[in-house]
Formats: structure tokens, C-alpha cells, sequence
């Protein structure tokens, strides 16, 4: 492993029930954006899970910042932010949500969070739990980025992102790298996104890599992303 | 410094990357980007065109070759110092052929010597006069 590596695993193999995820060998360097595409059952969640150490592995080895995750998760999380509308807030006023998630990270920047929070237009004396579902995508987008993690893990945020919302994410994930240290891992149904501000891809299919690479060399200049999916086979 | 004046359209087909390389080379070259100002690294450039660094850093790539603008290690990205004297460079030999074949046709005409000397000097010194008063003119046009 390259000692600047932010990820790498090699020989990678997840089971979940029938699926099985295989990785035989992907690491990610610092100061990129790395887009993670692929259909449903594809194993994106599966994959971003292990490299959180939200999940174990069974086969194989993941390294964040050269220390297993599952087995270090309070130093790899401590510089590690994982965003899924799947996971759980308090359903506390967004404002005092805010400020308890804050003491749990020492390197939280509160100008920063105020900055995303003005950036997403989320209203802080709503409580988490009647925000809409956008709302509360763009609050876990805010918990996730304002301790200005090394490396930032997003798992589908785009899902329930309007047109503005997204563009935002953009603009977010782009300022994460303007700092040469630090990469984004972004999965999203949203290939055009996708296509335009990831460097790199990791394309999965039913588990398996099945590309993986700089995106304009994968896609070319005479397609899009989802074109050069569907030829892959891998829509 | 001002964000840049670049619109990308996701519509028009043309890479992002060729669309950035256009844009900023018609703000240069139309003079709207001045040599030595500084532009945005590519790293910051790409939040403001929501593409991705190798997208900008590709495109910084084809501006450099074509002379454009210059990466200066460790002070950033500067549009190019030359430009302006190169098409000062180029408009100069321009003018110089244009001035030497007007005197040789003078000299197969029969005009040659001190007589052809007098008469360039002449129509120099009627140019400066007619430019002296448009000059002139235009301050009292201005009052």
C-alpha cells in the first residue's frame, strides 16, 4: 500500500445472505472524487458499509488510513464521515442536534456547519424528525461533513435531492477536495452527477468489479456514463 | 479575485473540458483576462464549475500548451506574460513587410535615393500632424 493511500483493500470478499461482494484489489488516493456506480444489488452499500466498519468482512482486507476500520472505528471515524438516508438522528431541534453532534468530534468546525446549514436551507428549529426527506438528507449531509473529515463517504445522498439540493452536494463534495489530503467516495443512481465531478470509478455489477478507472478514459468522449454503463452491460 | 465568466452546458455535447478551454481562451484573448492575473487553481475553479479536478486540470493542461496561461510552481496559474508581446511581436513584422514592399514597388517606379527618403519623411510628418489633431479634437470634443 502506497502510505499516502486514504483506502485500500485487496482480496475483499462480504457476504450478505445470498450476495456475495467481491473487491480483489481498489485503493483510492488523497484529493479525489470517487464516484461508486452500479444498478441496485450492485453491492455499493455493501462495499462503502466495510469501508466505514460499519460491517465486517469475511474474506480479504479493508484498510482506511492504514488501520481496519471494523476493528479501529473510533480512530478511522474520527476522520471518516458516512452519510446514508438510512441512518438514524436523534429527533431532537436541529440546532441543539447540531451542537450535542458537535462535541462528539473535535475537529468540528462550527462556522463551516453554519455554512452548509445557510447552504442547504435548513430550517434549525425544526425538529430532525418532521423535516421532509430532503431536509433531513441535507442534515446528515451537514453532520457528516462539518468535522472536515479526511475522507467523506456518501452513500446515495442524491436520492432525495431536488435539482437545487444537488447541485449543492456538488458544489460541497468539490470544496471537500479543494484540500489535496482529503477524497470523496460518492455512490449515486445519478450518472450525469456522477459523471461530472468524479475523477475516478469504480463501476459494480451483481457484486463484482467490473471497471475501474479514470472516468473520462472510461467513458470517452462520444458517450455518457449512463451509455457506457448500458454497453457494460451493467445497467 | 471575480469568478470567472464560464457557462457550462451540460446540453451542448461538447466535453466540459474542450468548453472551459474555449471560454477561457476567448476571455484572453478578447483581453477580458489581462496577462499576469491569476486564476483560480484547478482546485478551486472546479466547485465554481461543478466538474471535476481533472476535468479543470485537463483543461489548465491544453491551455498551457497552446501558451495561454502559465502554472508557476508554488505562486499558482497566471495567464501568460508573453501574449501581448507576441501579438505586439507579430504586428510589428507585419507592418515592417508591408512598409518594405511599399518601397521597393516605390523603387521600381523610378523613386529612389534622397527624393524617395524626402517624400517617406513627408508622409510620416502629415501623419503625425492629422493624428496631433485628432488628438486634439477629441480633448475638445470631451469639454
Amino acid at each position: 500500500m502506497d502510505a499516502t493511500d486514504l483506502v485500500d483493500v485487496q482480496g475483499l470478499v462480504v457476504r450478505r445472505g445470498a450476495f456475495r461482494l467481491e473487491v480483489p484489489a481498489w485503493r483510492v488516493g488523497p484529493g479525489q472524487v470517487v464516484g461508486i456506480v452500479g444498478p441496485n444489488g450492485a453491492g455499493k452499500t455493501t462495499l462503502l458499509e466495510a469501508v466505514a466498519g460499519l460491517r465486517p468482512v469475511d474474506a480479504g482486507s479493508v484498510r482506511v488510513f492504514g488501520l481496519d476500520p471494523w476493528a479501529h472505528p473510533v480512530e478511522v471515524r474520527s476522520a471518516l464521515g458516512f452519510m446514508s438516508d438510512d441512518m438514524a438522528v436523534f429527533d431532537l431541534r436541529v440546532e441543539r442536534l447540531l451542537r450535542m453532534v458537535s462535541g462528539y468530534y473535535p475537529s468540528w468546525d462550527g462556522a463551516l456547519a453554519r455554512e452548509l446549514v445557510a447552504r442547504f436551507a435548513i430550517d434549525t428549529r425544526k425538529k430532525a424528525g418532521a423535516l421532509s426527506r430532503g431536509e433531513g438528507t441535507r442534515l446528515r449531509l451537514v453532520m457528516a461533513m462539518a468535522f472536515r473529515p479526511c475522507l467523506l463517504v456518501l452513500d446515495e445522498p442524491a436520492a432525495a435531492l431536488d435539482l437545487s439540493g444537488r447541485r449543492r452536494l456538488l458544489e460541497s463534495v468539490l470544496e471537500v477536495v479543494r484540500d489535496p489530503q482529503r477524497s470523496v467516495l460518492v455512490s449515486s443512481h445519478v450518472l450525469h452527477d456522477v459523471e461530472r465531478v468524479a475523477d475516478r470509478l469504480l463501476v459494480l455489477h451483481a457484486g463484482r468489479v467490473i471497471h475501474e478507472g479514470e472516468t473520462a478514459t472510461l467513458v470517452g468522449e462520444d458517450r455518457t456514463l449512463e451509455e457506457a454503463i448500458e454497453a457494460w452491460g451493467a445497467a | 479575485m471575480d469568478r470567472l465568466r464560464i457557462q457550462l452546458s451540460q446540453a451542448s455535447g461538447v466535453p466540459f473540458y474542450r468548453q472551459i478551454v474555449d471560454q477561457l481562451a476567448g476571455l484572453i484573448r478578447s483581453g477580458q483576462l489581462l496577462p499576469n492575473t491569476r486564476l483560480p487553481s484547478f482546485r478551486e475553479l472546479a466547485p465554481q464549475l461543478l466538474v471535476s479536478l481533472i476535468t479543470v486540470r485537463r483543461a489548465y493542461a491544453d491551455l498551457e500548451a497552446a501558451g495561454l496561461i502559465a502554472c508557476r510552481h508554488g505562486q499558482g496559474t497566471f495567464v501568460a506574460g508573453e501574449i501581448e508581446a507576441a501579438s505586439r511581436k507579430q504586428a510589428l513584422a507585419e507592418a515592417r513587410a508591408l512598409v518594405e514592399s511599399a518601397l521597393a514597388r516605390a523603387r521600381q517606379l523610378g523613386l529612389r535615393g534622397e527624393a524617395l527618403r524626402a517624400h517617406v519623411e513627408r508622409l510620416i510628418e502629415r501623419e503625425d500632424d492629422a493624428g496631433a489633431r485628432t488628438e486634439k479634437g477629441r480633448a475638445h470634443g470631451r469639454d
